[in-house]
């Protein structure tokens, strides 16, 4: 980890570290009290700047550390195999039952010398480790605060005690954790839809041999389609009787009562 | 030298027999539920019924906070109807387009979602991990523009922009999401509806525009941002307006939002009134502000 900002802050509350991933980064209004929903911590004008404002998802990473190795294991990913995505996924259910996430908005003054150049730093996707101060009271007077919310829903304010960005293998790391690996492609089969004992091995799935060509359009449905086209070429019966050749009308003469 | 039009493959030659608009008669339109800050697009058939969402999204100014877990799944239930079943297509894994779909909902329970493989966040990782049936767009789909087929022919369509690497390098998930958009093919005109994607990067809405589609409508891309807005972007809006045309600009954003979407200007500028007298910009943010019924762009 590399240290980007750090700040002491005096006085009592909840210290916290958090591992956080950065979702999304956008300039605010410099004339309003910040956050906007929920109560004023700064007031308007608090940068001369448009403040950037950072929203973050986190988990605490005393959590982390003590319930994704039990519940996650720390063998390979294997991400192809139905009855590995089963079990991560219950492991994810018992990692997140015991570790809840957290929405972290971070409040940056453009304007501030001190966090200028931390500006290249926060890129969304990126991993951060934010260790926090809980006070009612934020001091105007910061370059940087948070606002913690958990899953209750209540936001809390928080002093910035020190943020750091992950490094490469810190990152590999979490993202091992947090993956979309326990989910399964369109097309996969879940675990228990194995085939019966006497079924032949399946013949290599199409999908795992053809490369579509470079303009292909994929459509599902284009079975169906094709049916109905032809149906409604072969419709409608009226006209088709109405032009049919009768092959017997030059050869006998039609019957009459008259005769 | 190689043809660039557009060649045909079927899904199910590749495995995939996944067919969800096979039961539904045709393609009326949209319909873009008011979730405050975020997206929660249906698509109804002719029958005015909801046959496909696209995002759940949600968060501030959205109709559920404050309220009880109970509550909150409750209303959301309510107002955001899932049948068993139905498809639930994620654009990206940004909160605001998946934030609806609390514990317990319908949409969790019974929906079948198909998402796009991303870099995403513990909190997109949690909520995935509770959802009963998902499934991720495999990587041969990924940037190959596809479509869902109506009975009477009308199509969904929709394109991952970007495919999904295992490499360390951070992923804009706005721009490697998913775009859609619908065709009704009896009119030839289409709807737009590209997520937090800038309009100008999926393929497949420049095949519509060599197919001599005509654009009903639109969900301007990032709720109305002009983050990512380009010269191509304004392109693309030039493209498609039309002045003796019905058409829709509907901005998905909170009455309350950090980053003060929609930047209303950007497509002001593109579409003056006085070149544009027939364009409507619809605002879900006044459908709870007004009473008013939901917005919808038919075509």
């Amino acid at each position: 980890m590399r240290t980007i900002y750090s700040r002491y802050h005096r006085g009592l509350g909840r210290r916290l570290e958090y591992v956080a991933f950065l979702e999304s980064r956008s300039l605010l209004r410099p004339d309003r009290a910040l956050p906007l929903e929920g109560p004023q911590i700064v007031p308007a004008g608090w940068s001369d700047a448009e403040p950037i404002h950072l929203g973050l998802s986190a988990v605490v990473r005393s959590e982390l550390r003590r319930e994704a190795p039990p519940a996650l294991g720390l063998g390979d990913p294997r991400p192809d195999d139905p009855e590995w995505r089963a079990a991560r996924r219950a492991g994810l259910q018992r990692m997140f039952a015991a570790m809840p996430t957290y929405r972290l908005d971070l409040y940056i003054d453009a304007a501030s010398d001190r966090v200028r150049p931390l500006r290249p730093d926060f890129q969304t996707g990126g991993w951060f480790y934010v260790r926090t101060l809980e006070q009612d009271k934020i001091d105007p007077a910061v370059a940087l605060f948070a606002v913690v919310t958990g899953p209750n829903g209540e936001p809390r304010p928080a002093q910035v005690v020190r943020v750091g960005r992950a490094d490469l293998n810190e990152k590999r790391a979490l993202r091992r954790i947090f993956s979309l690996d326990h989910i399964g492609n369109l097309g996969d089969e879940g675990p228990g839809s194995d085939p019966a004992p006497d079924t032949p091995p399946s013949e290599p799935s199409l999908r795992s041999r053809k490369r579509l060509p470079a303009n292909a359009v994929v459509v599902f449905g284009a079975r169906r389609r094709r049916e109905t086209e032809v149906q409604i070429e072969l419709e409608p019966e009226d006209d088709a009787d109405a032009y049919r050749i009768d092959p017997y009308s030059e050869i006998a003469p039609p019957l009459s009562t008259e005769n | 030298m190689a043809s660039t039009d557009p060649r045909e493959v079927d899904a199910a030659d590749l495995g995939m027999p996944f067919d969800p608009l096979a039961s539904v008669s045709g393609l009326a339109g949209v319909r873009v539920d008011d979730v405050g800050q975020g997206d929660a697009i249906v698509v109804l058939d002719d029958a005015g019924n909801d046959v496909f969402r696209i995002d759940y999204g949600g968060v501030q100014s959205s109709p559920f906070v404050g309220l009880s877990k109970t509550a909150r799944r409750k209303k959301v239930d309510r107002l955001l109807p899932v049948a068993p079943g139905q498809t639930i297509m994620l654009s990206h894994w940004d909160e605001d387009h998946w934030a609806s779909a609390v514990l317990e909902s319908s949409a969790v329970r019974s929906g079948h979602w198909l998402v796009p493989r991303q870099w995403t966040s513990p909190s997109a990782v949690s909520r995935s991990a509770e959802i009963a049936n998902i499934r991720c767009i495999p990587p041969m789909l990924e940037t190959v523009p596809c479509c869902f087929v109506a009975a009477n022919g009308d199509e969904l369509w929709w394109e991952k922009l970007k495919p999904f690497r295992r490499t360390p390098h951070n992923e804009d998930c706005n721009r490697s999401g998913v775009a859609l958009s619908i065709v009704r093919k009896a009119t030839g005109r289409v709807i737009f509806l590209p997520g937090d994607a800038p309009f100008h990067l999926p393929r497949h809405y420049k095949l519509h525009g060599q197919s001599g589609l005509a654009m009903r409508g639109l969900v301007a891309f990032h709720h109305g941002a002009d983050t990512h807005w380009a010269q191509k972007t304004h392109a693309f809006l030039k493209l498609w307006g039309k002045a003796t045309d019905t058409q829709s600009v509907v901005y998905s954003a909170g009455v309350v939002n950090r980053d003060d979407h929609p930047k209303e200007a950007n497509y002001k500028a593109a579409f003056p009134k006085s070149s544009f007298p027939k364009m409507e910009f619809l605002f879900t943010r006044d459908v709870r502000a007004s009473g008013a019924a939901p917005i919808t762009i038919l075509f």
